[in-house]
């Protein structure tokens, strides 16, 4: 069977595509830098075109056992400093003890 | 002084204290130049130091615990990429700049159950991307004795802190070789256990698949006593194995041992007087015993290409969880945004440029269309590469190579050519895709006095079989912070 090729040509547009996936905003210097470094990564990647791979299964887990799962129990969180749930300590804004998030829907 | 068992006959004989110790290593993190720690947690420290002080008298009578508690009043450091709880983890990002965890990982909750006291947080590559310690938002880590030189990445904190007697031991992870690199540049005994052997609960994830964590000691003895207290199953972590621990036995083995020699990690690039110091060592172990048996680990060409598909695939999935919503910064521009979108983009631009950059390449490769050709052909190779060493331990007990082709490399010298960088890892990806604990042990110096490591590799949950090999050559070495 045939190895399957996979030449990727990278340029500005690929990586502009993958920086929007993945919620990233760059600037013109960035998409260039990055175009230029994840090509050439991606030409030294191609190189796994030379193992034939037919018929192997991915390893995609780092262990061969199935996943234990623990008792649905709830343990209840500590509370922190003023009584408030601990977890609140670390929010970038609270508002009425909970998560303040922006507005996302527009005006 | 310079072994936990030294120091721990230091405290029984009375001339010295957890308490006196704990204010040197104060001392000496504040006159270093080295930029190891990011945050130092003196107060937190120096109350834990006075109370195991008066419990060595009140509780004790002068002797020390060690059955109870094999790591009482030694002062240890933690790569800033594991929790603890009310003191501030910043991964080395500025996205975490301001985080302070409410939880302990798991595996510093046992060192200080066992006794440890943590002086500070290390310096490390932002999110553990890096192999030379210059990709933290806090600025480069520097080599311990060549301060114009990197320690190795991505613990290079943990690193440098061990070899420049900033702390006793220290905590670093490990994802494509992130503890064993820094070792071998720095000189210190570095170790990664296999996957699922320690918890990574509270570990800040890169790549779950491969992250492990694991000791930078000052002798193989140290390392196997911080082993054998973290590891075990942990029922926060779901891929903690429930294989015996059988870490903490480090007499040394050479009689008799097979030590397995791949032919594929004595390629062209490797200099000189590193190979020169890998042939010496095994040499040495077969004048003392050992076996020394040719093997072949045929995909190993094929390791940074893998590994660059696989890591980076695992991170753009892990890091979509920094979006300024629970934890993390929110900049006054994210708050501004008019839409959720733009809300994320301003968050995220806190990521520096090479943690952008695996995203996007990891993106990528996950992507419709490019998903088959990229991550799943590289998995489908990491399963071949798994398998060369299954074939290769049927032959041998452990295999040795040369931890990085070069010593320790200047700053600056590989930070503009990302590729260039990531083959720095080429000897030690492998044994993180096939999962596999391996360890790296100072065995000589090159002229300059840059330290070289000896990676030794074991099958999985054979550590203790690691253990002893690692004990062996480092007594026929004597070289390393502790020699």
């Amino acid at each position: 069977m045939a190895i399957l090729k996979c030449m990727t040509e990278v340029d500005e547009t690929l990586i502009k595509k993958a920086a929007e996936l993945a919620r990233l905003e760059l600037s013109a210097d960035e998409t260039a830098e990055y175009a230029k470094s994840i090509g050439e990564i991606l030409k030294h990647v191609d190189q796994l075109n030379q193992v034939s791979v037919d018929g192997v299964e991915p390893m995609i887990y780092g262990i061969d056992e199935p996943l234990r799962l623990r008792p649905d129990e709830v343990i209840p969180f500590p509370p922190g400093r003023d009584g408030e749930p601990k977890i609140l300590e670390s929010a970038p804004e609270v508002v009425h003890g909970g998560f303040k998030v922006p507005q996302i829907l527009g005006s | 002084m310079k072994t936990i068992r030294e120091i721990h006959d230091a405290f029984d004989a009375g001339t010295t204290s957890p308490l006196v110790l704990t204010k040197k290593y104060f001392d000496a993190i504040a006159q270093s130049r080295h930029n190891a720690f990011i945050t130092v947690c003196e107060s937190r420290a120096l109350e834990q130091a006075n109370r195991l002080t008066d419990e060595l008298k009140s509780k004790h009578g002068g002797k020390v615990p060690r059955k109870a508690q094999p790591l009482f009043g030694i002062p240890l450091a933690i790569k800033d990429v594991l929790t603890i709880d009310g003191v501030r983890t910043t991964c080395a990002s500025k996205m975490l700049e301001n985080y302070v965890p409410p939880y302990t990982a798991t595996a510093v909750k046992k060192l200080e159950d066992a006794g440890a006291i943590t002086l500070g947080k290390l310096n490390m590559d932002e999110f553990a991307m890096g192999s030379s310690n210059e990709n933290s938002a806090f600025g480069p880590v520097l080599h311990p004795t060549h301060l114009d030189r990197v320690p190795g990445g991505s613990s290079g904190g943990s690193g440098t802190a061990v070899a420049a007697d900033l702390c006793v031991a220290a905590l670093g992870t490990d994802t494509g070789g992130s503890i064993r690199l820094p070792a071998s540049f720095c000189g210190v005994v570095g170790m990664k256990p296999t996957y699922g052997r320690i918890s990574r609960y509270g570990q800040i994830a890169f790549a779950s698949s491969l992250d492990q964590i694991g000791p930078m000691c000052r002798s193989v003895e140290d390392a196997a006593l911080l082993y054998e207290v973290m590891a075990g199953v942990d029922p926060f972590d779901s891929t903690t194995a429930n294989v015996p621990v059988n870490g903490a036995v480090t007499a040394p083995i050479t009689k008799g041992l097979r030590v397995g020699v791949p032919r594929e990690y004595f390629i062209d690039g490797i200099e000189p007087e590193v190979k020169a110091a890998i042939e010496g060592m095994i040499e040495k172990l077969k004048a003392e015993g050992a076996q020394i048996v040719p093997v072949s680990l045929p995909h190993t060409p094929y390791a940074v290409a893998t590994y660059y598909i696989v890591a980076v695939s695992e991170a753009s999935s892990n890091l979509s969880r920094f979006d300024g919503v629970r934890f993390g910064v929110r900049p006054k521009e994210a708050i501004e945004a008019r839409s959720l979108s733009e809300f994320y983009k301003k968050v995220r631009a806190n990521f520096g440029t090479e943690v952008k950059r695996r995203i996007i390449l990891g993106t990528f490769a996950l992507s419709s269309g490019y998903y088959d050709a990229y991550y799943r052909r590289a998995a489908q190779v990491r399963r071949l590469m798994r398998q060369d060493f299954e074939k290769a331990f049927e032959q041998v007990d452990v295999i040795v190579s040369a931890v990085s082709p070069s010593t320790a490399f200047k700053l600056g010298e590989k930070s503009k050519d990302p590729l260039r960088m990531y083959l720095t890892d080429i000897f030690t990806i492998p044994a993180s895709l096939a999962g596999l604990p391996a360890m790296s042990v100072p065995v000589a110096e090159d002229a300059q006095g840059l330290s070289i490591g000896m990676q030794v590799i074991a099958p999985r949950f054979q550590e203790n079989v690691l253990f002893r090999a690692g004990a062996a050559i480092e007594r026929l070495a004597q070289v390393g912070v502790a020699s």
